[in-house]
């Protein structure tokens, strides 16, 4: 009879005022809501959950909009300020630190610690010490310290131990770290099968497309508040809308969660929708803004969605061909000197420059 | 399903049952601090492992291992000895019998208490990825220490034989001493950690503390030297009674009986004190990272 409920919790922490009662940053597109009356940010804010057997719950938001926090409510860690927790079932968390890890000790004495810590018992870590020794591939460098292993090595034995427990809630942050791609398709099998026999599952990420695939709901956190529950899609739909709304706005974050979104889509195998792409390529060309394909790509975007190309974006699209293609020079330069003029007084500086070289 | 989750629970020799935790916690301070105390002595097996590799792991680079501290000890203790046996005017062979005695003694308590001041702060990964009882932290910094005060051991061993230390019956007192002495180490490490977890500055104060404390206590200079008008230094300090506690029995003679009045008392009012202040703050911890 595992199960989770959380009945209206709140996680608050107390922050420091300035000198003359100011809080700085109170506005800020990551993190909690500040209230400043009572000198605390609303980490977590009335959060209410019913998870029974069965249930994958995935959980998607903004940097700072409470997915870890909540993770961490959940797993017992942060008692709620208000409101409360109950749960039944032994809990086990996958987060990025890996308690009782030592650096002297050898890999094998680690797994019995990180073990001890993630709620295993000794006979069966006894029982499991082989299994996970061979699933790390480490080989003799098992008995040695952990101390002179390489970064993958301390990832594959890391994960190996973490993927052993036989856990009745499981509790995943982001971005458990796989080691190199060979090492990645071993790791997706083992992930899936720790997933499968986990009566409940709550996993925060900021990909939606791996959220579709294992979750059976979804919730968006936004700065600390529930705005969205449903089936992963229903969420993942809304999702891509909210921050394609507010990367518009040009929300730093949301430009490039966009971009991020819109690759995994793209990693997948899924379509990407216009808008989503559009945003997406607006961060891109942040970056690298004399990208030709990149260029042409987003001017191609915004005519399929009916939206009218700005004439610095034709510009520079053109002046971008022009750099790979010489040999259109003919059709292309009065093409640009045509835009530049038009525009005058409204050039920016570096496409002025540009279009100076070519006269 | 929900037997096969059961039985194979039972199977797997889990440390952490099955069971229903509320958050925030319920009760008063001592109903919460007795709830993670016996959740942190179901998890023996976890912080009895962690301080003996503690232990392990800090003499594993080293050539001559263990050895490497009694050494340094040993070192200590002969110079203190000869140089201060000569100015204090006291018979060396007794002196540094004494002084060895007193001095593994004090660290066993001052190290609960230094290293205590770190040992919650140490704890976050833990802290912060489960609902984990912070009292296991203090058992395995204690078992480390008593580990440790076993080497020293080794060295007093050494000394009373060189001394010729005739062995009595008051030794075995040496165990319950003993226990009492670690019932005290565990609150106080467990004051000094949740003090210094919320207000980081008082760690350097009690390291220095304790260093004052150390020259106050008689432990390089016997508590007579006092005299009439000042014997209430040593007698009316804690630390004093908890040490001759000990080192009484482990010097063959039979500690008073105000001693072990001090001793008892000062881990009754410790723990109660202790109990209240962890029972009050456990669920804020984890804020205070």
């Amino acid at each position: 009879m595992v199960s989770i409920k959380v009945e209206q919790a709140w996680v608050e922490f107390p922050i420091r005022m300035s000198r003359n009662g100011r809080v700085r940053h109170a506005e800020s597109s990551t993190g909690g809501r500040i209230d400043v009356a009572r000198s605390m940010v609303g980490a977590l804010q009335d959060i209410s959950l019913d998870l029974r057997e069965g249930d994958r719950l995935g959980l998607i938001g903004h940097n700072g909009a409470g997915k870890s926090t909540l993770l961490r409510l959940l797993a017992g860690a942060y008692a709620p300020t208000r409101g409360r927790v109950v749960s039944i079932g032994r809990i086990s968390t996958l987060f990025t630190s890996t308690p009782g890890l030592n650096a002297d000790a050898t890999g094998r004495e680690n797994v019995k610690t990180c073990g001890l810590y993630l709620g295993m018992g000794l006979t069966e870590i006894d029982r499991k010490m082989d299994a996970i020794a061979d699933f790390a591939e480490l080989g003799d460098y098992i008995d040695q310290p952990v101390r002179i292993y390489s970064a993958g090595m301390l990832m594959r034995l890391g994960f190996a131990i973490a993927t052993a427990i036989d856990p009745e809630i499981l509790l995943l942050d982001e971005g458990l770290a796989t080691g190199d791609a060979q090492f990645a398709r071993k790791a997706e099998q083992r992930m899936h099968e720790l997933i499968g026999r986990s009566p409940i599952l709550v996993v925060a990420s900021h990909s939606m497309s791996l959220l579709s695939t294992i979750c059976t709901s979804c919730v968006q956190l936004d700065h600390g508040r529930i705005v969205e529950a449903g089936t992963p899609n229903e969420v993942a739909q809304r999702y891509q809308e909210s921050v394609v709304a507010k990367a518009v706005l040009n929300d730093a974050d949301a430009l490039a969660r966009a971009h991020a979104v819109a690759t995994d889509l793209a990693k997948r195998g899924q379509p990407v929708p216009p808008a989503l792409e559009e945003q997406s390529l607006r961060w891109a060309l942040q970056i690298n803004i004399d990208d030709v394909v990149m260029l042409e790509r987003y001017c191609y975007l915004l005519r399929n969605q009916d939206k009218p190309v700005p004439a610095e974006w034709e510009l520079r699209t053109a002046i971008a061909r022009l750099r790979v293609s010489p040999e259109q020079a003919e059709s292309l330069t009065p093409h640009i000197i045509a835009l530049a003029s038009d525009m005058a007084n409204d050039l920016p500086r570096d496409v002025k420059s540009m279009v100076e070289e070519l006269r | 399903m929900l037997q096969g989750i059961a039985s194979r629970a039972e199977a797997a020799g889990q440390i952490t049952p099955s069971r229903e935790v509320i958050t925030p916690s319920t009760g008063g301070p001592f109903a919460v601090a007795l709830s993670d105390l016996k959740d942190a002595l179901g998890r023996y097996p976890l912080w009895l492992h962690q301080g003996w590799v503690d232990v392990v792991h800090k003499y594993r680079r080293t050539r001559i291992g263990p050895l490497w501290h009694t050494i340094s000890l040993a070192v200590f203790i002969v110079s203190m000895g000869t140089f201060y046996s000569v100015i204090l005017k006291i018979d060396p062979v007794t002196y540094f019998r004494n002084v060895t005695v007193n001095l593994i003694v004090w660290t066993l308590i001052s190290s609960a208490i230094i290293e205590g001041t770190g040992h919650f702060v140490a704890g976050q990964a833990t802290a912060l990825s489960m609902r984990f009882p912070y009292c296991a932290f203090t058992f395995a910094l204690t078992w480390r220490g008593l580990l440790m005060f076993g080497h020293h051991l080794i060295l007093f061993v050494v000394i009373a034989a060189a001394t010729l230390l005739v062995p009595s019956q008051a030794m075995v007192l040496a165990v319950p001493a003993l226990a009492l002495v670690l019932l005290n180490c565990v609150w106080l490490s467990m004051v000094a950690g949740m003090a210094c977890l919320r207000f980081r500055d008082l760690s350097p104060a009690i390291a220095s503390g304790m260093q004052v404390l150390m020259f106050i206590t008689p432990i390089f200079w016997p508590a007579d030297m006092l005299g009439k008008r000042l014997a209430f230094l040593a007698e009316l300090n804690p630390f004093y009674h908890l040490v001759i506690v000990l080192r009484d029995p482990l010097l063959g003679r039979i500690p008073e009986t105000g001693d072990w009045l001090w001793a008892a008392g000062s881990a009754v009012v410790g723990w109660l004190v202790a109990f209240w202040i962890y029972g009050r703050y456990r669920d804020r911890f984890a804020y205070w990272y």
